[in-house]
């Protein structure tokens, strides 16, 4: 059953993929894509466009998307709470008030820079808040949600005092865009997200402990409170990564776990290997029709993928809400 | 043989000491009931003894070993814990909270063993659960949801099984079911229990010993002929009851008595 599901999901995220290569400015039938690497010679165009944009800018939606499944699925395990995600929890208003300041001081290359630094300083404080007042993963939430807002509000007034040619770059990155990544970012995504995925792949017994509820953890042999921080640590890399590349991208680590539990079910051994493939095809399908539907203005993925996550997320939930508890 | 040792232990929060100064002896095989009214500082006891909440004073020594001196891996595969109220977030089936139940034994990314799935194979044998091995925790009912978690803690092949208030969700005729269960086990393979029960009938029907709490302090401890009287229930708990002994088994039962009544002479008028 669960073999079944898995080759399925293969099939449709390779699919994704080709969708997502074919697609453009002009639609290139996968026969025509096939033979344009064939023959580059005589496709040079074609070849350049594939292997500049197309491809590259594929392969960035899978990673963000991936990696914010992943973080997503993380942090509802150790938190046991299916609403916990890094934007929920003020990793993106972390991000965001590194973006700010990157306007600010006018850095605009450096803005991943930022971002990331951004991320990883208000995963930091929700670490420090943890340690130093032990407290629950229900409290730690709510600190989450209130960083949150303490960080938006003051990148919103940062932006709101900013020169009007720089107001538009600072929203394009709050709205989450894929159209504005730096290749350099891009080439480095085998030393942060492989190291990160092959862990939690690893330590996927720990995920299903943890999910159990600190009481449950302790008495099974696991101290949740030393083992968090590596996951907040994990978690802090690849969000910082993925805001770094594409901004603010909502819903994702929200919407794709939680499909995927319905789909793989709750075992972490096949819920880590489904949130990569999942998460990562449903950003290259958003960010296709980003790119795509109202030529040639490219909409922020963004937008796409908070207007259909949030659907789908209402469908599911109205579908399953019965069985489910929370 | 002392399983469980307590020496004047006391234990709680940062900010509030919750037991004091409590001493009591746990022979090995026997069923422990704690019992008391609501805040008298019984799941704080019982979370001190897994572990869970760490003591400012006293001991607390599990077969003559201190247990802050075991590491929490070695401790779960002798002690296991059913905490109160444990909510399940996610939808795993049942074979694979059983599993997790082998987690102190397993290591890193390593797929069960065959003596994991022997084991777990056998306790759903057991507790009548093998029909339910693929179905997910959450469309089981109350009662069958809390056999599953007492399956989780036998899969560890516990020494000690602590349980916290286990059957204060269920209906009458579960909460006989769970509790014969456990007395079976008690039985056959030698399990020591320690369990909060609510209900003092139960707590007399089921325990070999019963250690009575009040204010965080230990009231009585001993048999439950010695325990449950009605001078000692009725200063515990403030209120007025009548202790008759059980008509089959002869343990004490405990019959509450409304206020309405006392006024009243002789019976009240049955209607």
């Amino acid at each position: 059953m669960k073999k079944n599901a898995f080759l399925i999901i293969v099939a449709l995220t390779i699919a994704a993929l080709l969708i997502g290569i074919c697609s453009g400015n002009e639609f290139y039938s996968p026969i025509k894509v096939i033979k344009i690497f064939a023959d580059p010679h005589s496709h040079q165009f074609e070849n350049t466009i594939l292997l500049q944009l197309r491809i590259p800018r594929v392969w960035c939606a899978f990673l963000v998307g991936s990696g914010l499944s992943v973080s997503g699925l993380i942090l509802q395990a150790i938190l046991k709470n299916p609403l916990a995600e890094s934007y929920i929890l003020g990793i993106s208003g972390g991000a965001s008030i590194g973006i700010a300041a990157g306007i600010i001081l006018g850095q605009i290359a450096s803005i991943p820079l930022f971002a990331f630094a951004g991320s990883i300083l208000s995963i930091f404080i929700l670490v420090l808040a943890a340690s130093i007042r032990k407290v629950s993963s229900g409290t730690l939430i709510l600190v989450g949600i209130m960083l949150n807002f303490i960080f938006s509000s003051f990148s919103l007034l940062v932006i709101t005092l900013l020169q009007k040619e720089r107001f538009m770059e600072a929203v394009i990155w709050f709205m989450g865009n894929l159209s504005s990544y730096q290749p350099v970012i891009l080439k480095i995504a085998p030393v942060f997200l492989l190291p990160a995925y092959a862990i939690t792949w690893f330590f996927w017994k720990q995920l299903n402990i943890f999910s159990m509820g600190e009481e449950k953890s302790i008495a099974l042999g696991l101290d949740p409170e030393k083992k968090r921080y590596l996951w907040f640590v994990i978690t802090g890399l690849i969000t910082g990564y993925c805001v770094s590349l594409a901004g603010l991208v909502g819903f994702v680590g929200l919407v794709i776990p939680h499909a995927v539990r319905i789909l793989a079910g709750a075992d972490h051994k096949s819920c880590i290997p489904f949130s990569i493939l999942v998460g990562g095809s449903f950003l290259v399908l958003a960010d296709t029709l980003a790119r795509t539907i109202v030529q040639p203005v490219e909409i922020p993925v963004g937008v796409i993928s908070g207007f259909f996550g949030g659907i789908i997320f209402v469908l599911i939930l109205l579908k399953t809400a019965r069985k489910q508890k929370w | 043989m002392v399983i469980l040792q307590f020496k004047n232990v006391s234990a709680g929060y940062v900010k509030e000491e919750i037991i004091h100064n409590i001493s009591f002896q746990m022979e090995k095989g026997h069923f422990l009931g704690v019992i008391g009214p609501n805040g008298s500082g019984k799941s704080t006891l019982l979370k001190t003894s897994v572990k869970i909440l760490k003591y400012s004073k006293g001991k607390v020594l599990f077969k003559d070993t201190d247990i802050r001196e075991i590491p929490a891996r070695e401790f779960a595969k002798s002690v296991s814990f059913l905490p109160s109220d444990i909510e399940i977030a996610y939808p795993y089936t049942v074979k694979e909270l059983l599993l997790m139940g082998r987690y102190p034994f397993s290591s890193g990314f390593r797929n069960p063993s065959k003596k994991d799935l022997e084991i777990v194979v056998s306790i759903s044998k057991q507790m009548g659960l093998t029909q339910f091995l693929d179905r997910t925790i959450l469309q089981m009912s109350e009662g069958e949801r809390q056999r599953v978690l007492l399956a989780q803690c036998l899969v560890q092949e516990p020494e000690l099984i602590v349980l916290d208030e286990p059957t204060s969700h269920l209906d009458i005729g579960y909460q006989f079911a769970f509790l014969d269960l456990l007395k079976s086990l008690q039985r056959r393979s030698g399990l020591s229990i320690l369990a909060v029960l609510h209900d003092l009938n139960l707590a007399s029907q089921y325990c070999d010993r019963i250690l009575l709490l009040k204010n965080g302090s230990v009231a009585r401890f001993g048999k439950v002929q010695d325990v449950i009287r009605f001078e000692i229930i009725e200063d515990v708990y403030q209120t007025s009851v009548l202790v008759y002994p059980h008509p089959i088994s002869g343990k004490p039962y405990v019959f509450g008595i409304p206020e309405s009544w006392k006024n009243l002479t002789g019976k009240p008028e049955a209607n």
